[in-house]
């Protein structure tokens, strides 16, 4: 986006002829005053998407050290979540919640309404599902907020594409916005990439992820007194859509974590993957998930990452990740997304006599993330993950959709693939038809290797 | 096996107390005399497993130097497989043929009829469904024969340790046989197996292998016609059964499974794995009924902790690739190019297959089809120790292991599935026409499916 509007322009004008995103930024072209300084100010929270992981990053957020800090807004686009979320919440830190019943939001523009309570240089967190990231954070740069959001932060093409243009309008002004891809602040990670990449196993040659494990993402017929558009959003580990499938919400971060190891996004992928049960004692099974997947990514220099997903009660499960080079190997997580000790091993086996280093920081990366953004905003240091975030969850999608169509997708296919899954989510309300319809049986479209050119 | 049975026993004492296995050893203990001196003998070929893998393999073997080599009998379960395959080879080498009407024989008993029309030291040709390799095997050992047979040469445990008790009486009465995994006798491959080894591309740390097409051969298979028994559907459907083939999985894969670990010089000690079905209809809608997956992604771990990859897969227009690749702490190589084993492999600086980083490139390109025969032709003239038996049935086993990983989707080691108990087809060795099938279809006339995390063994 480098498309400069002159400023006599009306906004509607603009919307009508430069996009959205143009519009949004000429409206917002001042840069960000450092509005908390250290220690001083009072930093306001409002939250969107009041789900655990929303519930999770508010808790970590009120943890932060360097001065005040209040929860002030909530919104869900459902009540229920939003009043348990809030219950939950203001049981554990009382002083902190501040969020009378006026100031939380119940809809499909609660967000907007959180938003508008906070002053510019606040904070508002994303935790809804991952397809309305772009509405919300376009609202956001609008307002001149600081953010941070979940993981992934796209699951298609053209929503990377509006994505990484809002990125540049957010760094150019000055906005710190931290992106829930939580390993990137682990300690044992961080010592880990900075040994690989100082050389200590050699040149970096194949890498693995796995997370496999029993159900995620399956989801039986919908009820009759929920409608699809709702049952959609609530069940988005279900959908490609709203999450990305288990896919995207799932597997990116250690995707994303292994890429950093290597310093550097893969340029390919090939993967195999299908549909093995369609059905449970519960029922038929009605998602777009596939239960297994295995990709393998390429980078320029011909190295590889291999990464296996499975969803298969009772199979193996393995939830780590390991880095093998020329001259040693590393275990990365060794346990969950980013759960250390990380180590480093002569060798490619990991066994403990050859064992050359073991991480001990213990310290929580969810925390972590939250201390580098509150830090960023107190002192007004440069923070901005968005570009990053965008490009893991480029990658993480390149993966999916190699599973989902049979072919190899190389990143610039990836990112400009046309194939918007869900449009026009600015405008969606509770009475918007479901983005993707069921068939007679109640089944929604599950991709086809080698017979769809697109993920459905 | 190192049984040794008291000389007096009766035969049916022996198979009642010993198993056959041992009861073929004490019968068939004499060494094999070297009968074909180095071109002044005939020798005759037995060919039994009538398919075009079979007519390939007699093709060659009458194309062997050295001295006279002819086909005297032939053997199928199935009249229409060896006429049509008697068709084609009298076509092509009618000078070699000499397989009067009287020395070709139909019939789950055929194989005994062909091979007794052989003299000790003549060849028999192995190209039946590899389910049937240990019942022959044996007979081949009791009569004194040298052995070609096709890979896999097992699918399942119990018949991998009959076999590896076999390959040892074979080694021991100084039986010279070939087994098909035709890459060990590629020359690119050799000549590519020693330069790693020699330490071109440094320590092997990663490999990985690719067999992903549509679906081909009898990958797939609808329900069951009316007009064939259920036994002869599955028998000629070998790649759809896994008792029978050991699916799409042993037949297909194994080849470059096989070679990859011998660039390593090195079994994998464990597998895991993942696949599924997804495709369960024909385009239009017909079910499959065969107990195949689609999607097959093995990692293999050695003992030093690097891995081996492979990917399979049977889909009609996704991403087809057929080839082999070497990651070394130095370097990398293409092991196949295209295919089984098809050259020219190459070494590389880096690890991408670079054009300008290219370091070797192999220039060989004579038919490893071919090359296998000759090797085993000519240690039969010439008395040269050829047995690969052993390796044959190591590399069945590393081959099951990797398609019950993705069966069962547990990790197996090697020493599992060696050892695990299911035997997919007992009984073999006295299978007739009339016997009842080994697996048995459900009211779809589906075979039964494995079912990762659910069912423990593969079906």
């Amino acid at each position: 986006m480098d498309a400069i509007q002159p400023s006599h322009t009306s906004r509607r004008q603009f919307i009508k002829s430069a996009g959205q995103i143009a519009a949004v930024s000429a409206l917002a072209g001042v840069t960000l005053p450092p509005a908390h300084a250290a220690g001083s100010d009072l930093i306001q929270v409002a939250l969107i998407g009041c789900g655990s992981r929303g519930g999770g990053a508010v808790m970590n957020a009120l943890a932060t050290g360097g001065g005040p800090i209040k929860l002030v807004a909530m919104a869900d686009a459902f009540e229920d979540r939003l009043r348990s979320s809030y219950a939950n919440l203001s049981s554990q830190k009382p002083e902190q919640v501040d969020v009378p019943e006026d100031r939380r939001f119940v809809g499909f523009d609660a967000y907007k309404h959180a938003m508008d309570c906070l002053r510019p240089g606040d904070v508002a967190i994303f935790a809804t599902p991952p397809a309305f990231r772009w509405v919300h954070f376009t609202y956001a740069i609008q307002k001149g907020l600081n953010v941070f959001m979940e993981k992934p932060v796209t699951v298609d093409g053209p929503t990377s594409k509006r994505m990484l243009a809002l990125a540049e309008q957010s760094v150019a002004k000055n906005m710190k916005v931290g992106v829930g891809l939580n390993s990137r602040h682990a300690r044992n990670l961080q010592e880990l990439q900075k040994r690989i990449q100082d050389g200590e196993i050699g040149e970096v040659i194949a890498m693995r992820g796995y997370r496999m494990g029993g159900g995620g993402g399956a989801m039986p017929p919908k009820p009759p007194d929920i409608s699809h558009l709702e049952y959609q959003i609530r069940r988005f580990h279900s959908m490609l859509w709203s999450g990305g499938g288990v896919f995207s919400d799932f597997y990116i971060h250690i995707i994303d974590h292994l890429c950093w190891m290597k310093n550097a996004w893969p340029v390919s992928a090939h993967a195999l993957g299908g549909r093995h049960y369609r059905q449970t004692a519960r029922g038929v099974l009605i998602d777009q998930n596939f239960d297994t997947y295995a990709v393998e990514y390429t980078f320029a220099d011909g190295s590889k990452m291999f990464f296996d997903g499975r969803n298969m009660a009772g199979a193996h499960s393995i939830y780590n990740s390991y880095v093998h080079g020329s001259k040693g190997s590393a275990i990365a997580s060794r346990s969950g997304d980013c759960g250390g000790p990380s180590a480093i091993f002569s060798g490619q086996a990991p066994l403990r006599q050859n064992q050359l280093w073991q991480s001990n920081d213990n310290s929580n990366a969810y925390q972590n993330e939250w201390d580098a953004l509150i830090d960023a905003i107190r002192n007004d240091k440069s923070f901005n993950e968005v570009k990053r975030g965008v490009e893991a969850s480029v990658v993480t999608s390149m993966g999916r959709m190699a599973a989902h169509t049979g072919q190899e997708i190389t990143y610039e296919q990836m990112l400009n693939c046309d194939h918007e899954f869900a449009p026009g989510l600015d405008t969606l309300t509770k009475d918007s038809p479901a983005p993707v319809q069921p068939d007679a049986e109640g089944r929604y479209p599950v991709p086809e290797p080698g017979r769809k050119r697109r993920e459905y």
